[in-house]
């Protein structure tokens, strides 16, 4: 539970836009021409990708910043970010699947994006499975680091090389040139909801650390009575 | 002892260890042969659809091979601690990164040959004329697949399932290599004129810069406990 008066702002906080985001997602933005109510799903589809990106790249600068410090806090930020940004990441192949499911008539296309977030996520779930596997903190912490910095370089050469070999997904709707575009009232909904999944990634993030510390304080404690 | 004589004596140790025990050579080749054939049924294969699998046929067989060869890679130097002995030399940590991707690559490359030549010999493929192109894409592609693998490899046997989380790894990360390689081979396949040819292999060349200078920083750290 949050406890201290930054952590109680920002869980409020993130609460009512979350109520809002609703609102907006379902009520407020306007029914598509040709996709109809399906789209709506944008709404969380694209925050969640976005919040699973900055996610990982949050590891990977907290991996960086380990390295450099050799400070255990660098290393449960890391973790934790890691963590959040592999269920987003889970949610936004759910999310597009059901997607495409309805444009395309299928539910998987092995297209540029498609495959990087895959890729991504396995990635991601491999660094779950490393952690997992080694039982002495600091060498957890130098072994998953290195390997948090390179998933995140890998991303950008594997969404290059993928590009190459093949493109279904829609190209960027957004500033994506003079045909293209939202309606006002979506791209506001789709910024708000982006602004609001990146409150509960922080708010996520904020009380995954406390967990974890709490969860060290009890090994600590189990170790010093085991000594005992 | 220079750098570049610290390294040689890694790969002078690896090689005389693998001229005796001929262990890590020779099951990569057996294993890649064993994923040939398996292949063969797996798909039953008309002449023509040979053609349009063989690339990626031969790539499922290298890499996997591969795996074998680089779990053994630092897994042997778990046994009788080595490898706290190699940390206790006076030599810095990326002299050793260097000469085990040295030797984990000619080995590698060395049962690829190997495979490859069995490969003919089972499908009837023919590469007339482009043998350098193609031995060109299979050393780029081993050295990439090395780069990250050799990385992995030290990480894996620190942990507690040592062989089995090399693959989980090591995949994923590697997706870029596979894809590079597997397509600049079957451009070589194609009759007319290698097109694509290179700009697969700037991808690979680019990848194997890229993460061979990240490797090199990064593995001082891996060794640290």
């Amino acid at each position: 539970m949050p406890d201290s008066k930054a952590s109680k702002i920002l869980f409020v906080l993130t609460f009512v836009c979350m109520i809002v985001a609703l609102y907006l997602a379902f009520l407020y933005a306007p029914v598509e021409a040709t996709q109809g109510e399906v789209y709506r799903i944008l709404f969380f589809h694209v925050p969640s990708a976005w919040v699973a990106f900055l996610a990982f790249g949050v590891t990977c600068f907290c991996s960086v910043a380990f390295l450099m410090k050799k400070d255990l806090k660098w290393d449960r930020i890391a973790s934790s970010s890691a963590e959040i940004g592999l269920l987003l990441c889970t949610i936004t192949l759910i999310t597009g699947s059901i997607w495409a499911k309805s444009e395309w008539g299928i539910w998987w296309a092995w297209d540029a994006r498609l495959t990087t977030t895959l890729i991504l996520w396995l990635i991601y779930l491999s660094y779950a499975m490393l952690r997992g596997y080694i039982d002495v903190e600091t060498k957890r912490a130098y072994l998953s680091s290195v390997v948090g910095i390179i998933g995140f370089i890998d991303v950008l050469i594997v969404y290059g090389s993928i590009r190459w070999w093949r493109t279904q997904h829609p190209q960027p709707v957004i500033g994506g040139g003079d045909e293209s575009g939202l309606a006002p009232a979506m791209l506001f909904t789709l910024l708000f909801c982006v602004g609001t999944f990146t409150l509960l990634f922080f708010t996520l993030l904020r009380s995954k650390i406390e967990l974890q510390k709490a969860s060290e304080e009890v090994d600590y404690f189990h170790k010093v009575l085991a000594q005992k | 002892m220079t750098y570049l004589n610290q390294i040689f004596g890694i790969i002078k140790k690896d090689i005389t260890t693998e001229l005796r025990a001929k262990e890590a050579v020779t099951a990569m080749l057996v294993f890649g042969l064993m994923v040939i054939v398996i292949f063969n049924f797996a798909f039953n294969l008309s002449s023509q659809e040979q053609i349009t699998i063989t690339p990626g046929l031969l790539w499922v067989a290298f890499i996997f091979a591969g795996i074998l060869g680089l779990n053994h890679s630092f897994s042997a130097e778990h046994e009788n601690n080595c490898l706290q002995g190699m940390m206790l030399t006076p030599m810095p940590r990326s002299a050793i990164y260097i000469g085990k991707l040295a030797t984990s690559s000619i080995f590698m490359f060395i049962s690829e040959i190997f495979m490859l030549f069995f490969f003919i010999w089972l499908f009837d493929v023919r590469f007339t004329g482009k043998w350098p192109h193609l031995f060109l894409v299979m050393f780029l592609g081993t050295i990439g697949y090395c780069i990250v693998g050799t990385l992995f490899s030290a990480i894996a046997v620190g942990t507690r399932v040592r062989v089995f989380l090399l693959p989980i790894l090591q995949f994923p990360i590697v997706i870029p290599v596979i894809i590079a390689s597997v397509e600049a081979t079957a451009v070589l396949l194609e009759e007319d004129a290698a097109i694509g040819y290179f700009d697969w292999l700037k991808i690979l060349l680019s990848f194997n810069i890229i993460f061979f200078t990240v490797c090199v920083l990064l593995f001082d750290y891996i060794l640290e406990e």
